[in-house]
């Protein structure tokens, strides 16, 4: 009997000693885990805006030296650069020329989701669920 | 001072620490890597186009047509490249930056053209000293048999 109450009384100073240690880890964690999160989010978003202007960029490059079919050529350029993509971009237009002086557009419309949407609204926070942009390339069409 | 530093009452002060000196630097790097990286493809991608354009219109079609050489008009090429630049990179300049087109020059009896372009950023949440980005892109005349 004596024994139990000694057990309890340990127990009980130890809660007590380190009850606030995990009352405050119990408050800090879900905010740290939050700015994790963020800033894998960020990263995410970061390395989309890049690879979509790449894809735009070469797309609208490669259209702009075919000689013919210019428009599929930036098309399925741009989407081979996107096909190596940690990420949820596609080509959303393309105007090209196969005439001379003309422009070649590619645009690139990327989709990141928000990972953190659920935890920040714990905090109040609101954000969009996805994070969403629009890159685009010109180029002039090679030849007189 | 010790004995407060390896209290449990000094917990703030190691949070504030390790938020300083683990998660802003973290955050910066999240948020300012992908911007230099973004900037620098602007710039990359509005001077190839400049550099491109000013080699088709600049070209001289008499010389070429009278004599089989290529070869740039000097005075055109400058203005066309600049007017380009521009053009492309008017979203960066409403983003904040400063792109600059700081050379177009042109080699080898101006069959070539050389283009180089600026533009600054600020990093740590634009506490830094600006960061100039530089690029250069080439452009060459050529002539295809298959050329419409």
């Amino acid at each position: 009997m004596a024994l139990k109450i000694q057990t309890h009384v340990q127990i009980f100073h130890f809660l007590r000693q380190t009850g606030g240690d995990m009352v405050e880890a119990a408050l800090t964690m879900p905010l740290m885990v939050l700015l994790a999160l963020v800033l894998v989010n960020f990263a995410l978003v970061g390395h989309a805006r890049t690879a979509s202007q790449q894809a735009a960029h070469f797309g609208a490059r490669m259209g702009s030296i075919a000689f013919a079919g210019a428009e599929l050529q930036a098309r399925q350029s741009a989407e081979s650069v996107l096909s190596g993509c940690l990420c949820q971009a596609q080509v959303s237009h393309v105007a090209a020329t196969d005439n001379p002086g003309g422009e070649v557009t590619v645009e690139v419309q990327r989709t990141v989701p928000n990972y953190f949407q659920s935890l920040l609204s714990l905090f109040g926070g609101t954000l969009p669920a996805t994070f969403t942009g629009t890159t685009s390339a010109t180029f002039r069409k090679e030849g007189w | 001072m010790y004995r407060f530093v390896t209290s449990s009452k000094a917990s703030l002060v190691w949070n504030t620490m390790v938020l300083m000196t683990v998660f802003l630097p973290l955050a910066s790097l999240v948020f300012d890597v992908p911007q230099y990286f973004a900037a620098a493809a602007n710039l990359e991608m509005a001077l190839d186009a400049a550099a491109q354009e000013a080699a088709n219109d600049c070209l001289q079609l008499l010389s070429y047509s009278q004599s089989g050489t290529t070869s740039l008009d000097s005075s055109c090429v400058a203005s066309q490249a600049r007017r380009r630049f521009e053009v492309l990179t008017d979203p960066m300049a409403a983003a904040g930056h400063v792109p600059n087109l700081t050379m177009v020059t042109c080699s080898n009896a101006c069959r070539t053209l050389h283009l180089q372009g600026a533009t600054t950023i600020r990093v740590l949440f634009s506490l830094s000293p600006p960061i100039t980005i530089v690029r250069s892109s080439n452009s060459q005349v050529r002539m295809t048999a298959g050329m419409p």
